[in-house]
């Protein structure tokens, strides 16, 4: 393979390859404001630009453009690189507003960064700073201030490359550039919310979180989007226990760099919702989670005895490992042998994008058909309700019960359910979860824990032990770790995987990839 | 109807004529895009400007969306966005013009007019611009209304031309001056490319015919090319040692010779006609007056790099030249000479004029490509070439067209008659513009290699009366400033970069004390700042910070460190873009406040005195 010698070390490289692409294969992350991995390159910021030592002339190179040749001398550090991008920063600073005071993106501002590392300490423009709309509404949820933008068009690129349609533009020419929408015109793509990700300064904001915090409040924890069934890798940017900002995560394996605005936008409420169930409920009084389970077990158990049939509706959004202890909890219960159903209703798939949303809105609808859950359509569903003595719903989206049932349980966050249950046991929300989750592809990824829920509520995998201790299990895996591991196990192949080893990306496991025998 | 209250969709919409038009735009092009600044031509033409219904209705019509035609709109400055008077009036403000008193004449049209440049008279008749050079240095003033132009006007001349329009008369080209001659300087040289419209240049805009032309042997190098090896044709070339008249002079046949030999789809040859360096005329004058000679280069050129097609990328202001051309591209066309099989060899090529729509920067090659497939002028960076990778990501050359036309003589007289005339390396002759307050600004056929002064003492009859020449521009905007005691360098590739500037495009302009060496300097700054396409960060802030660092020296508010700083913001940006623009510009102010720095530091001394409190005057 042909090789170049990247800061004194030689570094292989397939052909065609960039300088850029080539370093960053290093870890070596050269400043950029125009080159973005998802885009085409433009090379026009010309902040990435690199001592060239040969062949040819020492000269100075953008290494986002410069193809590798084999034998060439790259050094991405040295007086000449730095006083070229000192000059770079100084010409986007020229006209900038510096409000970075004021500015959402202060904090994670790669003006700011890059200013810091190579900037000049004292600015020689004595003339006024042009004067822009600081306030340009492009979108629903979008605002364009363009006097910090400094063009580089990742913007522009990624509407027309990535989101399909050229909603933003470059206007005028030279000094008097400005990005802008056609007038009257807004953005209408469903994926806005990534401008203000790839702004790499602070002149596209999200208006949900325009001045809602200063960025170094927010902790991220990196989870996966539940909004429909690609399973987006995102971060959860959590302050006070509040999601205030929702990320996409690069993933090759699953979404790329970007995320949906459902994804992005349609679930903060969600993940925490102003009202949910406080605790564990018995015939409508407030209850120890203890008392509940053993009412539902017993409940579950008598149903059994009688001979009648237990129908278990799981969500397609539990974790698989959440849908293992369901399964260990029912099936194994000595009282309940050979009465349980374990199912779930048919999630329609209709209306994807073509982008990253299947148009399948649930998260795991894979775990639950590799775990052998039985897919009911509407018509089966209604046949074995009327045939069912006992259910137990664990499904957020069934918010009527026409059929009458003797035992109804209820699991959730909040549900209308709830009301019309004998028993019911509080869940948690997606950002409140540990476990993992399978997308459509079958790549299974680590949802982590982003909230803490309320005191009173115990969570689903709680939930789910206390009934399993009430009808008598044993056995039963005492943490989302232990299940994961039990779950990879009876798959197959686990290779001394564990849920915290889960790589970042994903893995397709063969306990996702089957229909278990149970 | 439209919310607005104006009919112009729907206009545009019924327009059949309109409809068909653009089927046949869009047939000379690979793809459909191309043909989009032509069409936003056609629909202003129609309208007179391009509103919000007109981008929307083009954008339809190309498969996009508006924003994206609005940028393209918008990075042109022919293109209007507010409504425009029935008659355009544009009066060019670069260097040769503001010199001979471009900036009177724009006083005078306000006065006359009664409104501000920039603005349109209540009756609606007139709108009144300014416009970075023309391409008119040797007829200065030149001013164009509907971009029909008038040469060599003045405040009364530009008075009458609009009472004219107004009682009725509409605007047409003027008639054509001769060249002068220059007989003393011509002694003892052989003259190929302005011979022909010199003898046979006929009616008033003195234009040679097909049928003079096919008489004095034109046509004759392409049949003679028809029966040789292409590769024998890009030989000749070779041989000649012709280098490009663009600028850069990068030798021609090394250029072709960069073009795959077995097509693996079309080639292209494009002819950059987009002639926008200040003080530089030249392919102007070649296209009004000589345009076979042109088409039959254009058409040798195509057949030797094995292209089917030709684009002139003609610079939007210049309507009547491609109108011109587009005539003679069907008279060529009707004889054989293009087309299908051209003169029965079973080669075909075909030939287009495209017109630009106002924007320098799109005589950078890349960016030429780029505009010509409907997109802004951006320079594209490098590699891919051209060669490999041009327009429409095929192989493609871009030459110029003076480059194209001295190559009918080669291929007739062959390589070594060809350097009988200029140096061992900058062979053959230029057409050499001699623009600014001389006696007989014009343009003048001489072999490469002759002095400044010949061409500005000899040739243009030096100095007007009352003149002192102080500083002289060798070869347009981006060669800068030299000083009297250059006048002997010889104007050659080579000679110029002993005094660290280049040859350019041959077109000099002289500085007489009256208009002064900073405000010759201002003029290109604010030109470059005006041009630049804005893409790279350094050349599209640095050029803004240089024109208003500049400009101070014209208010009287400049500190001397502002020179330095000036410089400064320039090498940020040299060497350091995707195109040479920033060198364009960065080189010739460099050498401008090196052979003047006097000059500057002259505005700034004053300054200083004048700001010196009247307290510190009595101590």
């Amino acid at each position: 393979m042909p090789k170049i010698t990247l800061n004194g070390k030689e570094v292989e490289f397939p052909a065609g390859q960039t300088v850029m692409l080539a370093a960053r294969g290093q870890g070596i992350d050269i400043p950029h404001y125009c080159w973005h991995p998802a885009l085409s390159v433009v090379g026009s910021c010309r902040m990435c630009q690199v001592e060239v030592h040969g062949p040819g002339p020492k000269r100075l190179a953008t290494a986002c453009n410069l193809p590798c040749v084999d034998g060439m001398v790259v050094v991405t550090e040295s007086p000449a690189v730095a006083r070229a991008r000192a000059g770079v920063l100084e010409d986007l600073l020229l006209n900038h507003p510096l409000d970075c005071p004021i500015c959402d993106k202060a904090g994670e501002c790669w003006l700011q960064d890059y200013a810091y590392e190579y900037g000049a300490a004292v600015g020689r423009n004595d003339f006024p700073r042009r004067k822009w709309n600081k306030r340009v509404d492009i979108a629903e949820h979008v605002l364009l201030d363009q006097e910090r933008c400094i063009l580089c068009t990742r913007c522009v690129r990624f509407l027309d490359e990535f989101a399909g349609k050229a909603e933003l533009a470059v206007l005028g020419r030279g000094a008097h550039s400005v990005i802008d929408i056609f007038p009257g015109i807004k953005v209408s793509s469903g994926y806005q919310g990534n401008l203000a990700d790839i702004c790499p300064v602070g002149a596209l904001t999200l208006k949900e979180f325009r001045f809602q915090t200063r960025v170094w409040y927010l902790e991220g924890t990196d989870t996966v989007c539940p909004s429909c069934s690609r399973g987006c890798s995102i971060t959860l940017d959590v302050r006070d226990n509040a999601v205030l900002r929702v990320r996409p995560r690069v993933n090759p394996e699953v979404n790329g760099h970007f995320i949906c605005d459902v994804g992005r936008f349609g679930l903060l409420e969600a993940f925490r919702p102003a009202e949910r169930l406080a605790g564990a409920r018995l015939r409508g009084e407030a209850v120890e989670l203890a008392q509940a389970a053993r009412a539902a077990a017993e409940g579950l158990t008598q149903a059994a005895r009688a001979g009648g049939s237990v129908l278990v509706l799981a969500s397609p959004n539990a974790t698989n490992e959440e849908l293992f202890l369901l399964k260990k909890v029912l099936l194994e219960a000595a009282a309940l042998r050979g009465r349980v159903t374990l199912a779930f209703r048919q999630v329609a798939e209709e209306g994807g994008d073509g982008i990253l949303r299947t148009g399948q809105n649930a998260a795991n609808v894979a775990g639950l058909r590799a775990q052998g859950f039985e897919e009911l359509d509407a018509g089966t569903l209604e046949a074995r309700l009327g045939a069912a003595r006992a259910l137990f719903v664990l499904d957020e989206g069934l918010t009527r019960l026409d059929a009458k049932v003797e035992l109804l349980i209820v699991q959730a966050v909040r549900s209308a359910l709830a009301a019309q249950a004998g028993v019911v046991l509080p869940g948690s929300t997606i950002a409140e979860k540990e476990g993992t989750l399978t997308n459509c592809d079958g790549m299974t990824q680590r949802v982590r824990p982003a909230l803490r829920p309320p005191p009173t509520v115990a969570g689903d995998f709680n939930c789910l032990l206390a009934l399993g201790r009430e009808l008598g299990a044993s056995g039963l895996p005492k943490t989302p770790g232990e299940a994961f591991i039990a779950w990879a196990d009876a798959g197959g192949e686990r290779g001394g995987l564990t849920l915290a080893a889960l790589p970042q990306n994903g893995i397709r496991l063969a306990a996702a990839a089957k229909e278990a025998q149970s | 109807m439209s919310l607005t209250g104006n009919n112009f969709a729907a206009d545009l919409e019924g327009d059949q004529a309109l409809a068909e038009r653009f089927a046949e735009l869009v047939s000379r092009y690979p793809e459909k895009r191309a043909a989009l600044i032509p069409a936003l031509h056609a629909v202003q033409e129609k309208l007179g400007w391009l509103p919000d219904e007109a981008v929307a209705f083009v954008a339809k019509r190309f498969d996009t969306t508006p924003a994206d035609v609005l940028s393209v709109v918008t990075f042109y400055d022919m293109f209007h966005r507010e409504p425009r008077g029935r008659h355009d009036v544009e009066v060019c403000r670069n260097l040769a013009c503001r010199a001979r008193g471009g900036d009177q004449v724009v006083s005078r049209l306000e006065k006359k007019l009664g409104i501000q440049c920039g603005g349109t008279t209540p009756d609606g008749e007139f709108s009144l611009g300014t416009f970075e050079c023309l391409g008119g240095c040797t007829e200065a003033p030149v001013m164009a209304v509907d971009w029909r132009y008038y040469r060599n006007v003045d405040a009364a001349k530009a008075e009458r031309i609009i009472d004219e329009i107004r009682a009725g008369r509409a605007p047409a080209q003027e008639p054509r001056g001769e060249e002068p001659d220059c007989p003393a300087a011509l002694a003892g040289h052989e003259i190929y490319l302005t011979k022909r419209m010199r003898e046979r240049g006929q009616g008033e805009r003195l234009e040679v015919g097909l049928d003079d032309y096919l008489d004095s042997g034109g046509y004759d190098a392409l049949k003679k090319a028809l029966a040789m090896e292409r590769d024998a044709v890009i030989e000749v070339v070779k041989a000649s040692g012709l280098r490009g008249r663009g600028g850069a002079g990068f030798p021609c046949g090394v250029k072709w010779g960069f073009m795959p030999k077995t097509p693996k789809g079309p080639h292209y040859l494009a002819i950059n006609a987009d002639e926008s360096e200040p003080g530089t005329c030249k392919d102007r004058l070649l296209m009004e007056r000589d345009p076979h000679c042109l088409i039959e280069g254009a058409a040798i050129s195509a057949y030797a790099i094995r292209a089917e097609t030709v684009y002139v990328y003609v610079r939007g202001e210049y309507l009547y030249p491609a109108e011109t051309l587009e005539r003679a591209i069907a008279e060529a066309r009707a004889r054989g000479f293009l087309g299908e099989n051209v003169l029965g060899s079973g080669v075909k090529v075909e030939m287009y004029v495209h017109r630009g729509a106002g924007a320098y920067i799109c005589g950078e090659e890349t960016a030429l490509m780029e505009s010509l497939e409907g997109k802004r002028g951006h320079p594209r960076p490098k590699p891919p070439f051209p060669a490999q990778a041009g327009l429409w990501q095929r192989p493609t050359t871009v030459n110029n067209v003076e480059t194209i036309c001295n190559v009918p003589y080669i291929v007739l007289q062959g390589a070594a008659w060809y350097r009988t005339m200029g140096t061992e390396k900058s062979p053959g002759n230029l057409l050499y513009a001699v623009a600014g307050r001389v006696k007989r600004p014009g343009i003048y056929e001489l072999p490469l290699g002759t002095t400044a002064r010949r061409l500005i003492e000899e040739c243009a009859g030096g100095m007007q009366d009352g003149c002192r020449l102080i500083g002289f521009n060798p070869g347009g905007a981006s060669t800068g400033f030299l000083r009297p005691e250059h006048l002997d360098v010889p104007l050659d590739h080579e000679s110029l970069r002993s005094v660290k500037t280049m040859l350019g495009t041959g077109g000099i302009t002289v500085v007489d004390e009256a208009f002064g060496l900073v405000p010759a300097v201002e003029t290109f700054v604010r030109f470059f700042e005006h041009e630049t396409c804005g893409q790279c960060a350094p050349c599209r802030e640095g050029c803004a910070w240089a024109s208003k660092l500049v400009s101070r020296f014209r208010d009287g508010t400049a500190r001397l460190d502002d020179l330095d700083v000036m410089l400064d913001a320039l090498e940020h940006a040299v060497g350091r873009t995707i195109c040479v623009y920033p060198e364009a510009l960065a080189g010739p102010v460099r050498l401008g406040v090196e052979n003047f720095r006097e000059d500057f530091a002259r505005l700034v001394k004053n300054k200083a005195a004048a700001e010196k409190p009247a307290s510190s005057q009595e101590a």
